[in-house]
Formats: C-alpha cells, structure tokens, sequence
C-alpha cells in the first residue's frame, strides 16, 4: 500500500508501506525528514507529530489523554494532529497523506 | 569525495547516517560496526526483550532495506582499529584503509567491570548488547538466583525482570541508596520499597569482595567484605559504562570524560566529530561538557554532527530526559541534576503508586520525575528553567 508524506514546503514522497506497521515506523524506514521519534514509539516525547489526513482521520482509535498531554507541547496543532507512533496502518489506509508540521517541539 | 565514515553502529551512529540523508547530503556514508546485528535499541534489552514480550525483530531501529534506499552502506561485524586525523583515514581490522571527508566517532560505552577475585567465573555477566541479553535470557533458567551488583537503571530494570520472571533476586549497591547518581533520594526511596514489596532482597552499602565459583568453573556466590557469601546462579554486574575512547586518544584526540566535542559535535581533530555514549559534549544548553547515557542525547548529538558536516543550520537545544520501566512503574524524567547538587525537592502524590518529585534550587525548577504521572512530566518539560511557585 502507499502512504504520502507531505512536507512543510509542499514536497510529496509516496512511500511503499507495510500494513501493521505505527505511521512513525513506516516514516523512519523511509527517512522522511521531521519525523524525529527520538523517543522511539514511547509516547513520550511528541517529535513525531503530523497532520493526519481529514477523510482518514476517523479511521485510527482515539487519543489516550497522555498523547492529547504531549500535543499540548507541539508547535502547529491542529485538529487532526496525532503523535504517528500511536497510528498503526492498516490496508484500509491506501492513499493517506500524512504532513509533516513546520517544525517539532524544542522544549 | 570520500563522503563520511561513522565509527559505530549503534544508536548515534545509525541515526547521524540518517539524518545526513534528511539534511541533503549527497556523498558516501559509510557506517561502520563491530556487533553483526543491523543497528538496534538497546533500552529494551533489561526489559521487554529480556521478559520475551519483544519479538527480536522488533529490536532493529530501522530494516536494512532503510539503510539501502537511503544510500547508506553498513559494514557489520567490522572493527575499526585506528583513525589518522592527519591523512583522513580509518583503519578496519581487516587492513582495509577508508578515505573520509568528515568522520563522526560514535563508538558508545562498554560496561564497567569489577577487578575482584573470580570476576571471570561462568555465570557472571555485564550487559550492554543483544549478544548480552541473549545470554544472560539463557542462563535464567527456571530456579536461577539471581544477584544484581549496582542499583543504577540498568541493574534496577533487569532486577524488576527477574522478579517479573519469577527468580530469586538480590540487589547489592554499595552507595548508601539506590540511583543514587541519577535520581532524588525521595524518588529513589520510594522506588527501594517497591522492590522489596516485589521480593527483591536489596543490599544497600556493602560492596562485594569477590565471587565463589563451583568445580564447574561456574558463580554459586558472591563473597561479602565480612566472609558471607549470597547464593548466585548467575550474577549481572551494572555498576556503570565506560566511555570507548581508545580510537580517538590513540589518535591524539583530546578527552575527558569522554571524547571532547563542542555544540556541532567538532573533536579536538579537523573533521573528526563524536557522538552519543563515548562523547564528552557540550550541547550548547550552558550546562558545559556531559556526559549523558540515554537515547536522547545519542540522537541529539548525532544530529548536531550530521547538520555541522551538511552545512546546516544547528539543531535547537533540548531539555534532556530520561525514561525506565519496572513492574507496571513507568518512570519519566525532565531536566537533569549534576549527581551531588543539594536541590530542594518535594514530592507529591501515593509514593506507593503514582507520584511526583519536583527537584528546584532557588525556586527554580531544574527537574522534574514523575512515575505513573506522565501529565506531571509534560508539565515540568514546559516549566524547566523557570521560577517555581512552591506552596511549601
């Protein structure tokens, strides 16, 4: 299936992904740049915030408050923001965009 | 161009490949590691791996195939044996000379080992990579006692393990408490009495005097300064890592504690950078040269190196922070305290359950633990550094 990365400045990268795989791990296999998951998937750290795409944002289970918490400290929230490490792809993803915010939080 | 030659597999090393790729850089990247496995998280090793909750392939930070598209090129299970700072070349094991334009030392810490009598029994271990873990989730076997010596983070997360597993486990610190470099004392007593509620025999301030081996060649105990013995099957020794500077002083390169780097990651040596657990760095944050093992600076670090080597702008400085996982207590650290420094600390919440201690000097907030608290965590990461109102 195919996942698209969008960055700040409009550039697209489509990306060959494996159902089963967190949004994070897929963009880490890929190297998208601003995706910086520096803790690893724990939930933890919030470097990997994106902007999910509106028609799928439904699709993926709900917040747990700490991830709602951790993007409280992420610059450029939006309403479909998540942190991709708490998104598992599944088949019914084919054709997500996923962009990448401005910048990730400094604190 | 010869592109860049990372010396180290781990997680600095293999992260600096990567984010060269991000920040646009276009030559050779070579990385090179000693251990056979692609780069992989050593964090889960004392905990989900050594329980078996973690499938092994889950360990790797990225497939190989990432390193490929990338265009990075892995030479696994590869030493590197000398860097020449004056021609720009890296030596391999093998004879193979490497040409680098920029070369990053990533080589991490080895495990501190303890020069006792019997150190060198069957049975008695350190931990600090796969091959370790794989090892000592051997020679737990069904009925294995257990003795930890040094009550750090890693001793702590394989002693939580053990017990999970069901062994007989022993934790021998000589300091008069555990963390007793890494966290509050309030924390860190609230923690001891979670182990021992777990069943943990905890042996504060008494240092081992050596170890008692069988006919076997194999650890039945470890000998106290007063002749007692404590019965071991197998014995893990986590009193602390050891910076792996022999490359960089043999190559004249300046070090402390660690290998000397600035804010962009620059040794002593023109075009020569170092990274995570082996560097002695000064992140730019006005806390001068650290030395801190974690994730975070690992990854801080190498990114520092890879925007210096790719001409790009310095990454932003951090707070660091910490994070371990024993029994269901899942600990958070903001901010750091030099081990030593008189802080004011207080802490709130059930210190049998969810709680935590903020850590201040002056009324400002210098760091905050939280354990089961993660809300308390994210607030201290916004409020570190600024005037703390206390209702003391």
């Amino acid at each position: 299936m195919i996942v698209h990365f969008v960055q700040p400045d409009g550039s697209r990268l489509d990306v060959e992904v494996d159902p089963g795989l967190t949004i994070m791990e897929a963009a880490r296999e890929a190297n998208i740049p601003g995706i910086l998951a520096e803790c690893g998937g724990g939930c933890i750290c919030s470097t990997c915030h994106v902007i999910v795409d509106e028609r799928f944002f439904e699709s993926f289970p709900a917040k747990e408050p700490t991830e709602d918490m951790l993007l409280d400290l992420a610059p450029g929230r939006t309403e479909f923001s998540r942190l991709s490490c708490q998104l598992e792809l599944s088949a019914d993803h084919e054709g997500l965009v996923v962009t990448i915010p401005d910048e990730q939080p400094e604190y | 161009m010869s592109g860049v030659v990372i010396i180290g597999a781990g997680q600095a090393g293999a992260e600096a490949a990567l984010s060269l790729r991000q920040f646009q850089y276009a030559e050779p990247v070579i990385v090179v590691g000693d251990e056979p496995t692609v780069p992989y998280s050593r964090p889960p090793l004392s905990k989900d791996f050594l329980l078996g909750t973690l499938p092994p392939e889950k360990l790797a930070l990225r497939a190989a195939s990432a390193y490929e598209r990338a265009g990075v090129s892995l030479r696994l299970g590869e030493a590197a044996v000398a860097l020449d700072p004056a021609s720009h070349t890296v030596t391999l094991a093998s004879g193979e000379r490497l040409l680098y334009d920029a070369c990053i030392i990533a080589t991490g810490s080895s495990a501190r080992r303890l020069p006792l009598p019997g150190a060198d029994l069957r049975g008695i271990l350190t931990l600090r990579t796969w091959a370790d873990a794989k090892w000592l989730q051997g020679a737990l076997q069904p009925d294995a006692r257990l003795a930890v010596i040094g009550a750090g983070y890693l001793g702590l997360e394989v002693a939580a393990s053990a017990r999970k597993l069901g062994h007989d486990v022993t934790v021998i610190e000589a300091g008069p408490r555990i963390l007793g470099r890494s966290a509050s004392d309030l924390a860190a007593r609230a923690l001891a009495r979670r182990h021992e509620a777990e069943g943990v025999r905890l042996l504060l301030g008494l240092a081992p005097a050596g170890f008692a081996g069988g006919h076997d060649g194999r650890v039945r105990a470890v000998v106290m300064a007063d002749g007692s013995e404590i019965g071991a099957d197998v014995v893990v020794v986590s009193v602390g890592g050891v910076p792996a500077t022999g490359i960089a002083l043999a190559a004249g390169i300046h070090c402390g504690n660690g290998i000397t780097a600035d804010p962009d990651a620059r040794t002593s040596a023109a075009d020569v950078y170092s990274i995570g657990d082996c560097a002695h760095w000064d992140a730019g944050d006005g806390r001068g040269h650290l030395r801190l093992e974690s994730v975070q600076m690992a990854s801080r670090g190498a990114r520092a190196a890879a925007a210096a080597i790719a001409g790009q702008p310095r990454p932003a400085v951090k707070q660091p922070y910490f994070w371990s996982n024993q029994y269901n207590l899942r600990l958070q650290i903001a901010g750091w305290v030099p081990p030593g420094l008189a802080t004011e600390d207080h802490l709130e919440g059930d210190p049998a359950d969810a709680f935590w201690v903020t850590r201040s000097i002056d009324g400002k907030l210098l760091a905050v633990e939280a354990v089961n608290s993660p809300a308390e965590y994210i607030k201290g990461q916004q409020l570190i550094g600024q005037p703390l109102c206390l209702n003391a």
